[in-house]
């Protein structure tokens, strides 16, 4: 008993056994793999498959079923790819002898098609199959990428199910042989595409060419052809000119990145050189520590645009890199990733500890019922850089402006100012005696409190987020005067209502109540 | 490994010279009457030309699509219709001037063999 399958070869249907059939695929297969880069690729495959429908019928006689004795009589009448090769019949193709040397050897290369592939899978094969269309050897690149554009704005997962779900998975052998294909470079792409063209339009004229053998004549079908015909020169003629763009314009791309890799790389090491003086603010014990963090930083990245760079021109001039260099620097890229991780660990050690120093300054010199509350926003002049107008430098001191002010309703009779002093540190002895280094200097004058919007860090000490918080109490039935003409930056304050705003009214006066701080002559809502 | 080479240097050299002739003989048939491809092949077969039929497909190809051949679909009392081949006006301008070369290589190759003495 054997099973049976229905096939249409040739515009013939044929009931065939299971095992002819398979037998008859895989020569097709061949066929197929070895033609594809031939021109007329279509046609030929197509004659070649007619022809065998026919030595079918021929050799079926009055039986019904295709076995596998009448398939393997046909390839023996059509010869396999093999015997082509010994044959004067030569597809005129350059480096033709150099192909059939690998045919033989059972390694197709074919014209190239974008798959999923199945064999090297972590989801779906979507990443394997583009780096198999592009050449490169291991798809964690492609993968990379894939995270990296997820991570960096959510853009890879649809990406991703949308390739998932419109590339065919590769699953015939010749799929395979077309997922890998031949590099793709300057030379070849524009036959490629033409190709690909050829193949649409054949189909079409073919189709016209069809129906007037059998119709005795059509104009239908003529002008069919002539449409795609010309449709086809059109596109000879684009992709010719894309051809011609294509080499420059990767040129440019590539310069680009290359040069935005220098220019990177020497900011960089401008930057490293000028920061030097100040590293040791941040630095773990040692500065070169984060000398090597900020090394590393720049390899990384700059490795990743060089390597693109690099690659364009690699299309472009099929100029490769050799396999032990390329093994040694990405094994120096991997060792880089390690090595920052290790000083980010390290680094981030010094911050894993919080601790905080409480003082309590009775502000008992102010007497008269109305406090005069200013700010000092005026960080010293003679900085040298400043990083995001919140950490200034000087050649003795780093200045943070990371202090929190609040007002808050006070027990007892006289103002008080509550100052927290925070560091963060290898432990808590070193992050309490950097909290007792911040100098943050408030202003008793009269009926007057000004406080700094900023506070020091001198120099020899390490800067490990250090901040300010300080507290106001007024006592109930006492005044507030927010004086000067300058808003004011209050992070939290108890308030009767959220408006009218402190913010929104510089020389108001407010007098604490049970209730929180009410404005006695705001004029702004 | 001396033999091997020789040999395969051999038979690089019989299939140049068939190659050289095959699309002569193609164009030749074709242009006698309209030609399916496997009277073309039977008659090539006969001159050990090619030996299986798969090769001449791609060459039926490539010379219509250098506009020397053209063909017609013909109805066929078993299966689908068949694609029948035959020559077109620039291919026998083409093929006259192949025949000449020809003519005139035979006479050429004829000269430089014909007083060569295998026994000596």
């Amino acid at each position: 008993m054997n099973k049976v399958q229905q096939i249409n070869l040739g515009g013939v249907p044929f009931t065939i056994d299971e095992d002819a059939l398979e037998h008859l695929t895989r020569y097709l297969d061949t066929i197929h793999a070895h033609f594809r880069q031939s021109g007329g690729y279509e046609e030929i495959t197509q004659d070649i498959e007619a022809r065998m429908a026919e030595l079918f019928l021929e050799g079926l006689g009055q039986r019904e079923i295709v076995a596998l004795k009448e398939v393997e009589d046909a390839i023996v009448i059509m010869g396999t790819p093999e015997d082509f090769g010994a044959e004067p019949i030569d597809e005129p193709v350059a480096g033709s002898e150099q192909r059939r040397e690998r045919e033989r050897a059972g390694d197709y290369r074919t014209g190239r098609r974008l798959f999923r592939n199945p064999d090297d899978e972590t989801i779906g094969g979507v990443c394997s199959g583009i780096a198999a269309y592009f050449g490169i050897n291991d798809p964690l690149w492609i993968r990379l990428l894939f995270i990296l554009v997820t991570i960096s704005g959510g853009f890879g997962v649809p990406a991703y199910l949308i390739l998932w779900a419109i590339l065919p998975k590769a699953e015939t052998a010749s799929d395979r042989l077309a997922m890998r294909g031949e590099p793709i470079n300057v030379s070849n792409i524009g036959r490629i595409i033409e190709e690909e063209v050829e193949h649409i339009s054949h189909k079409v004229s073919e189709f016209g060419g069809k129906k007037k053998g059998q119709n005795g004549g059509g104009a239908l079908g003529d002008l069919l052809r002539q449409i795609v015909g010309f449709v086809g020169k059109v596109l000879s003629v684009l992709v010719h000119l894309i051809s011609q763009l294509w080499k420059p314009l990767l040129l440019l791309i590539g310069a680009l990145l290359i040069l935005a890799f220098l220019v990177s790389w020497v900011a960089g090491v401008t930057g490293a050189v000028f920061f030097w003086p100040y590293l040791d603010y941040f630095s773990p014990d040692w500065p070169m520590v984060s000398l090597m963090g900020a090394f590393n930083v720049l390899i990384i990245f700059g490795m990743v645009l060089l390597s693109a760079g690099l690659s364009i021109t690699r299309l472009l001039y099929g100029t490769r890199m050799s396999r032990s260099w390329r093994a040694g620097l990405t094994g120096f890229w991997i060792l880089n990733i390690i090595s920052l991780i290790g000083v980010l660990t390290f680094v981030a050690r010094d911050f894993s500890n919080e601790a905080h120093i409480d003082r309590r300054i009775e502000l008992t010199g102010i007497t008269a019922d109305t406090l005069n509350f200013r700010i000092d926003e005026s960080v010293p002049a003679n900085d040298q850089f400043n990083i995001d107008g919140a950490l200034f430098f000087y050649s003795d001191a780093i200045v943070s402006d990371n202090v929190d002010l609040e007002i808050r309703k006070g027990e007892g009779e006289g103002f008080t100012l509550e100052e927290r002093l925070e560091s963060r540190g290898t432990n808590l002895a070193m992050a309490e005696d950097l909290a007792a280094g911040i100098d943050y200097q408030e202003q008793v004058a009269a009926d007057a409190l000004t406080l700094p919007s900023y506070f020091r860090i001198p120099s020899g000490t390490k800067w490990r987020a250090q901040g300010v918080r300080a507290i106001l109490r007024v006592p109930v039935g006492r005044h507030i005067r927010f004086d000067g003409d300058t808003r004011f930056y209050i992070d939290d304050a108890d308030k009767v209502e959220y408006r009218p705003r402190i913010y929104d009214n510089p020389g108001s006066t407010w007098q604490m109540t049970e209730e929180g701080l009410l404005c006695l002559d705001c004029t702004k809502e | 490994m001396k033999a091997k080479d020789l040999d395969k240097t051999r038979q690089q050299l019989v299939r140049q010279m068939r190659r050289g002739v095959l699309e002569l003989c193609v164009l030749a048939i074709a242009s006698k009457k309209e030609a399916y491809p496997s009277d073309i092949i039977a008659e090539l077969k006969a001159s050990e030309l090619i030996v299986v039929e798969g090769t001449l497909y791609p060459l039926l190809s490539r010379l219509k699509d250098q506009g020397l051949l053209e063909y017609n679909w013909r109805e066929s009392n078993m299966g689908p219709p068949r694609k029948y081949y035959s020559i077109t006006e620039t291919g026998r301008a083409f093929l006259e001037e192949l025949l000449q070369t020809w003519g005139s290589l035979v006479q050429a190759v004829d000269h430089s063999t014909q007083n060569i003495n295998y026994n000596e």
